[in-house]
């Protein structure tokens, strides 16, 4: 009996989760339908530095979903929570690290403030130590204001058309006030997020040709998001104002606090290896 | 590795050396659970603050979430994070204006107020089907475009006053994806009337936008209003305040639905605010997917200056589905509450939600905050829905009696609407 019950625990402890208990690490891509966010969004180089930093460099998961529907649908977070779901249950993950940028912050912020409206995301919620949000588009962009501006047959026609999506839409200025104050935690005066959300803030856009710091990312990138600052605060990376980046959670840094050169990130170099970011996300998780 | 699981491996090790060691049989000692009492409590009357349902209404337009599926959580909480009621009102800045112009006005030239040197202009194609077929106009090359100052009505063209162009291709990579181009006005430029008018004529009946934007402007149009509407409210009130300027305004105002229809709203003055009278038909979206938007016009002259603003906000119209009963039963063992049971008044089935705060006293006699529960399950009528305080949270919490019930809140997520919030629901 003695023996049998030693066995017994023995087996217990074999086959308890804690024993294969582990950490994972997620790249979770923005605004987009992605199948290949790998080489489409984040690149190889990205993606393998930044993994070296993680406690199992090869539980990492990148993320293809599309995040072109609104945040809550089952294309956006419920394609999210399905391939979150999978790898925690197949990795026995318990100490989750997610990586976003842009719009795919306020989608994996849904789930973490919402916990009732799948049964899958309670599991993720509990298995997520950490969020490092870059450049997300918390607060919303006046860009998406921009694009849907219009006339009565703007939102019958201008989506057929291919001027915008429902993601686009919901990060309009207003509408992500909205969301703020009703359906997601992390801003001020709303209940705090379960997990803690880290922000990278991108400031500026450099866009000087004689400058090799602006060919990161893409030359292009840069002149255009030059442009578009007429529609946001001085404080912007093109696409997104500084207070809309640290509306939710809190400030991790802002770029040139910390990046090489102290040189700011525009929206497109905030999820590629440009002044050291790879490395200072690898430092960090 | 969490702190948690390193404690919890560490007392799985010990308890295997330990059955490994001791192979003499344990003695239980379990205390015996006392019986479950249940209390019940009147809702505490709702205060400033609070969002409150009077009559119910039906809906019928499909559900965002439509899970039948009950799903219930519980978080601890931290014992100081403060309790905010829910914003009621939404504020937004302009500093731009746009309208919509056929391309017959545009290879005439149309007349757009400028109020500063440096703004942007920017000139989007958007579709039209008043032919009954799907027409989408053509994006404009930004070096098709002239624009030229009109001074005492008649147009200086020995000079365009474009300082910079953006094609539509640049506007894409950036995010502005509707085949835009925009024009930076020369440094030259000064606040007046321009004519902007494009070379290449366009079919007269394309449409386009154009959108004047003049970043730091010390004329911005601020809109407040509120963000939720009752599908019975028949007004919509805001206030509207230019910066820098006390010109009596006439605005104008617009609906715009989430399913893309258009109302022209009559607007009067109500003291220092305004209000809009919402349609009689169509005063409701046909989808619960997005939010509707007030759009409010003003045209107006600073200092002599012609000034042009548009400015909106967004809010939910929502259908007062469902309303919490004025009792709930607390259930308790060993003096402390387990669960609270709410019973809902049902005019529409849906997906509800209920959450709240429980709060505890500590040994100074302040409350703090224990644990925040929330519930979600389909209700086809009137039915019950609880919520329940996990026992471990609140032994965590070190908090005891009294208890009180914060911040409960009743939530539609088929219409994706907060029906009703009350900041102080219920002492226990």
């Amino acid at each position: 009996m003695k023996i049998y019950k030693k066995l017994m625990m023995l087996g217990l402890f074999a086959v308890s989760p804690l024993t294969y208990a582990a950490s994972g690490l997620v790249f979770i891509h923005g605004t987009g339908h992605q199948t290949d966010a790998l080489s489409d969004y984040w690149t190889r180089e990205f993606v393998d530095s930044v993994r070296q930093g993680a406690a199992s460099p090869d539980n990492y998961l990148v993320i293809n979903c599309d995040f072109d529907q609104y945040m809550w649908d089952d294309a956006a977070a419920g394609c999210l929570a399905g391939q979150l779901t999978q790898f925690i249950e197949s990795k026995n993950i318990n100490d989750l690290t997610l990586l976003t940028h842009s719009n795919g912050g306020n989608v994996v912020r849904w789930i973490l403030s919402n916990p009732t409206w799948d049964s899958r995301y309670p599991k993720i919620i509990n298995a997520t130590s950490k969020v490092i949000a870059l450049a997300p588009s918390s607060g919303g962009t006046p860009l998406a204001d921009a694009v849907t501006q219009g006339n009565v047959f703007e939102t019958s026609l201008g989506w057929l058309l291919g001027y915008g999506s429902d993601a686009v839409k919901q990060q309009q200025v207003s509408w992500m006030s909205s969301y703020n104050n009703s359906w997601l935690y992390g801003t001020s005066g709303r209940p705090a997020l379960p997990s803690p959300f880290e922000v990278v803030v991108g400031s500026d856009v450099d866009s000087a040709f004689w400058d090799g710091d602006s060919y990161c990312a893409g030359y292009q990138y840069q002149v255009a998001l030059e442009t578009t600052q007429n529609w946001l605060d001085d404080c912007s990376d093109g696409f997104l104002e500084c207070q809309s980046q640290s509306a939710a959670g809190t400030v991790w840094f802002k770029d040139i606090q910390r990046t090489a050169g102290k040189e700011p990130l525009s929206h497109q170099q905030s999820r590629r290896a440009c002044f050291n970011l790879d490395i200072l996300i690898r430092d960090h998780i | 590795m969490k702190p948690s699981i390193k404690m919890a491996s560490v007392f799985a090790l010990s308890a295997l050396l330990s059955a490994c060691q001791n192979d003499d049989s344990q003695t239980e000692n379990t205390p015996q659970a006392s019986a479950v009492t249940v209390t019940q409590v009147t809702l505490l009357a709702p205060t400033s603050g609070d969002l409150t349902i009077d009559t119910l209404a039906t809906t019928e337009l499909p559900a965002v979430n439509g899970n039948r599926g009950g799903v219930s959580f519980s978080a601890p909480m931290g014992a100081a994070a403060q309790i905010q009621a829910p914003n009621q009102l939404d504020q937004s800045c302009s500093d731009q204006y746009w309208r919509t112009v056929s391309g017959a006005e545009l290879n005439k030239g149309i007349m757009l107020a400028v109020s500063q040197s440096d703004s942007v202009i920017r000139v989007a194609p958007r579709g039209d089907a008043s032919s009954g077929t799907l027409q989408h106009s053509p994006a404009i090359s930004p070096d098709q475009l002239r624009l030229y100052k009109v001074d005492k009505q008649s147009v200086d063209k020995s000079a365009s006053m474009i300082q910079s162009m953006s094609d539509p291709q640049a506007m894409a990579t950036a995010g502005i994806v509707d085949d835009s181009s925009a024009l930076r006005l020369s440094k030259q430029a000064t606040p007046g009337v321009y004519q902007l008018q494009v070379v290449q004529p366009l079919g007269a009946n394309d449409s386009y936008l154009v959108n004047v934007k003049e970043k730091g402007s010390p004329y911005q149009l601020a809109l407040s209003a509120p963000n939720r509407l009752n599908s019975q409210a028949p007004k919509l009130a805001f206030e509207l305040k230019l910066s820098n300027s006390d010109i009596a305004l006439s605005p104008t105002a617009t609906l715009k639905q989430s399913d893309g229809r258009y109302h022209r709203l009559a607007v009067v003055k109500q003291g220092d605010n305004w209000q809009a009278q919402l349609p009689d038909e169509l005063a409701m979206p046909s989808s619960n997917l997005g939010l509707s938007e007030i759009q409010v016009d003003v045209e107006t002259r600073v200092n002599g200056l012609p000034l042009i603003r548009t400015v909106k906000t967004a809010f939910k119209q929502y259908v007062p589905a469902a309303k919490l009963a004025d009792q709930a039963s607390i259930h308790w063992q060993n003096a402390k509450p387990t669960q609270a049971v709410f019973e809902l008044q049902v005019a529409s089935p849906g997906r509800y939600q209920v959450s709240a705060v429980l709060v505890g006293t500590d040994a100074q006699g302040k409350q703090a905050n224990i644990l925040r529960a929330e519930t979600a399950q389909w209700l086809d009528a009137d039915g019950q829905v609880s919520l329940s305080f996990d026992a471990e949270q609140l032994k965590a919490s070190g908090l005891g009696a009294p208890y009180a019930i914060k911040a409960l809140e009743l939530k539609d997520q088929s219409q994706m609407a907060r029906l009703s919030y009350l900041g102080e629901a219920a002492s226990l």
